[in-house]
């Protein structure tokens, strides 16, 4: 008996080692598959990883990054915003236009703000009438891209101000300020995540809404939170690329939110919400980022590079789905264990079980 | 202990008159029900009594037609789960609301979550002493769990249930409602339930408790209510009443 349970408890400790290295394993692949590759275009050509190449690619990085965190959180949170890539465009638009006349540090805040209002927008439609932000955010993503090519005249704008330049090109100790943003958001969310109770309970609310709330946790603010934190990241990445180019293209960011959702998914945020770390997201943005570029680097066609994107999803999909089948699976041998450890196959099989054999009869004689 | 703390006129928990109708239905009809600090109550009845309806009425979750909800010498007109949960009344659901993903520790803290430092909005948890709080919430319903650290979907279901009960406990501090917790459980387990839900009212809450099982019922009882097409039809200690008295005021075969 107390053998059984020793046993059960040894196996709870094995559980957690491995569930650890779930983790883990997932980003030290990330991690090989990002050198390996990286070598691999360096010998096909050897400018890839010149810093002046790294820093063209970390610029890329960093607006898709910015994004992939807004947007994991969001996911982790149990939602999902497929408005980003028109969010991306909008905020940039709004930024680029705003600059031509206002001072360029109006432009960018408003440029960021219209993002994080479009968010709070879906968040709200998504809370008031209850349907699957799939619906709203698809939605929502056609209608603010037809609004920015409304406010555009489907042209691109210049003419901006020169010093609204000043925050896509600036670089800070050598390494361009877009970089480091995304490096800073990606820090303090890794933190808010896991050690805050806004992380908590954005934790909590992703894996089992229900409960949640039934432990008081409030799901509307919860919920706005989400998106309004998610729009606010893309369209802080929509106002650096603009800044960075000096100017805005209508046709910004088409299929974004794809490309973002792809490296969230692939850095182990689960679809269904409730699980996922930064630190795989991070990774998996920077390996889909040289994936893109290496391409281009290796003088093969730019375009195959959606089909390794396209590519990625589908996989990424299919491998958490195949970690969740063998999570089911572990559980049904746990049960089975715990079933044999409390007796119940000795039971079945005619043999005496001493514990709790006086109550068990006990019992039987009082019904 | 604690309950010698409490003035023995004042209950813990009162209900009166409450009614509650389903379209025509009557599912409720003037319910009144007082439950005292350390003493645990049994809320029986046959299928379609009216327990569920009076419980979801008690924690706030459905609004009575009618009736008098009152909390030490506080009578609420506007009652809901958010002001039930003010009040210091938890409940254990049937089917637990635990998030799976979260650990033990995290699903007994959440919602009330120790801080440690607070910067503007952003609150950073004291991660030690919410590992404390929940080994202390276990050991209060004589409970372990082998590593509070894992996710609970990685435990058992005695394991999960303890762990459920634990959460309402450190977050109650009046009553807790647990809404048939041996259901689905085997005798070892119910045992162990049924110890941990005479642990709780020890602590000097009360506890207000559904049941199907009158053996149960029986063992764990300091006073039975009993319900029948939406009256109440026995409120006595359990040393008053018989089991198969109970049986016949529960059918109606007086």
């Amino acid at each position: 008996m107390s053998e059984a349970k020793t046993q059960v408890h040894a196996l709870h400790g094995q559980k957690r080692r491995r569930a650890l290295s779930e983790a883990a394993i997932r980003n030290i692949t990330l991690l090989a598959l990002i050198i390996g590759f990286s070598v691999m275009v360096q010998t096909v050509n050897d400018n890839f990883l010149s810093v002046a190449n790294l820093r063209v690619i970390g610029l890329n990085i960093s607006f898709v990054g910015i994004a992939a965190v807004g947007a994991a959180m969001v996911m982790i949170g149990g939602q999902i915003d497929l408005s980003i890539g028109s969010i991306f465009a909008l905020s940039a638009v709004i930024s680029a236009l705003l600059a031509v006349s206002l001072p360029p540090l109006l432009a960018i805040l408003l440029g960021v703000s219209a993002g994080g209002l479009v968010g709070l927008l879906n968040g709200l439609i998504v809370w008031r009438i209850n349907i699957s932000p799939i619906i709203v955010t698809l939605g929502s993503l056609t209608f603010f891209r037809g609004m920015v090519l409304i406010l555009t005249g489907d042209s691109s704008v210049t003419g901006v101000d020169p010093n609204f330049t000043g925050l896509g090109r600036a670089v800070v100790f050598g390494i361009p300020l877009p970089v480091l943003l995304f490096v800073i958001i990606a820090a303090a969310a890794t933190l808010l995540l896991a050690k805050t109770q806004i992380g908590l309970h954005i934790r909590a609310f992703g894996d089992d809404r229900h409960a949640a709330e039934l432990a008081g946790l409030n799901g509307r603010r919860i919920t706005l939170g989400l998106f309004a934190l998610g729009g606010l990241m893309a369209g802080l990445a929509g106002v650096l690329a603009a800044s960075r180019l000096g100017g805005a293209s209508p046709n910004f960011a088409i299929g974004f939110e794809l490309e973002v959702i792809t490296a969230v998914v692939l850095g182990g945020v689960a679809i269904t919400g409730g699980e996922g770390r930064m630190t795989g997201v991070v990774l998996s943005v920077i390996l889909l980022g040289l994936v893109t570029s290496g391409i281009t680097a290796m003088g093969l066609d730019p375009n195959i590079g959606r089909l390794v994107v396209g590519g990625a999803l589908v996989a990424a999909v299919a491998i958490n789905q195949i970690g969740q089948e063998r999570h089911a699976r572990r559980q049904r041998r746990q049960a089975m264990e715990e079933f044999a450890a409390e007796g119940g196959a000795a039971e079945r099989l005619g043999l005496a079980v001493k514990a709790r054999q006086d109550d068990a009869e006990g019992t039987r004689d009082g019904s | 202990m604690s309950i010698a703390l409490q003035p023995a006129t004042e209950p813990a928990f009162c209900c009166s008159g409450v009614t509650r109708f389903f379209g025509a239905v009557r599912a409720l009809h003037d319910v009144s029900l007082s439950i005292n600090r350390g003493e645990v109550v049994c809320l029986v009845g046959d299928n379609g009594a009216g327990k569920s309806t009076l419980v979801k009425v008690i924690s706030g979750t459905l609004a009575p037609d009618d009736g008098e909800i009152v909390i030490g010498d506080r009578s609420y007109a506007r009652y809901d789960m958010r002001e039930a949960q003010r009040q210091g009344i938890q409940t254990v659901h049937q089917h637990l609301a635990l998030c799976d993903k979260l650990s033990a520790a995290e699903n007994i803290v959440l919602g009330r979550e120790p801080a440690q430092l607070k910067i503007g909005p952003v609150t950073f948890v004291d991660r030690a002493r919410a590992r404390n709080i929940a080994t202390e919430s276990l050991a209060a319903v004589s409970a372990t769990i082998p590593d509070i650290d894992v996710p609970v979907e990685k435990l058992s279901g005695g394991q999960r249930q303890a762990i459920a009960i634990a959460r309402a406990v450190n977050a109650a501090d009046r009553m807790v409602i647990f809404d048939e917790p041996t259901a689905a459980l085997g005798i070892k387990q119910t045992q162990a339930t049924l110890e941990a839900i005479r642990k709780v009212a020890d602590t000097g809450l009360a506890a207000l408790v559904i049941m199907h099982n009158l053996e149960d019922v029986f063992e764990i009882a300091d006073r039975i209510v009993a319900l029948r097409l939406g009256f109440v039809v026995a409120d006595v200690p359990r040393s008053q009443i018989s089991r198969a008295e109970l049986a016949a005021r529960m059918s109606g075969h007086e």
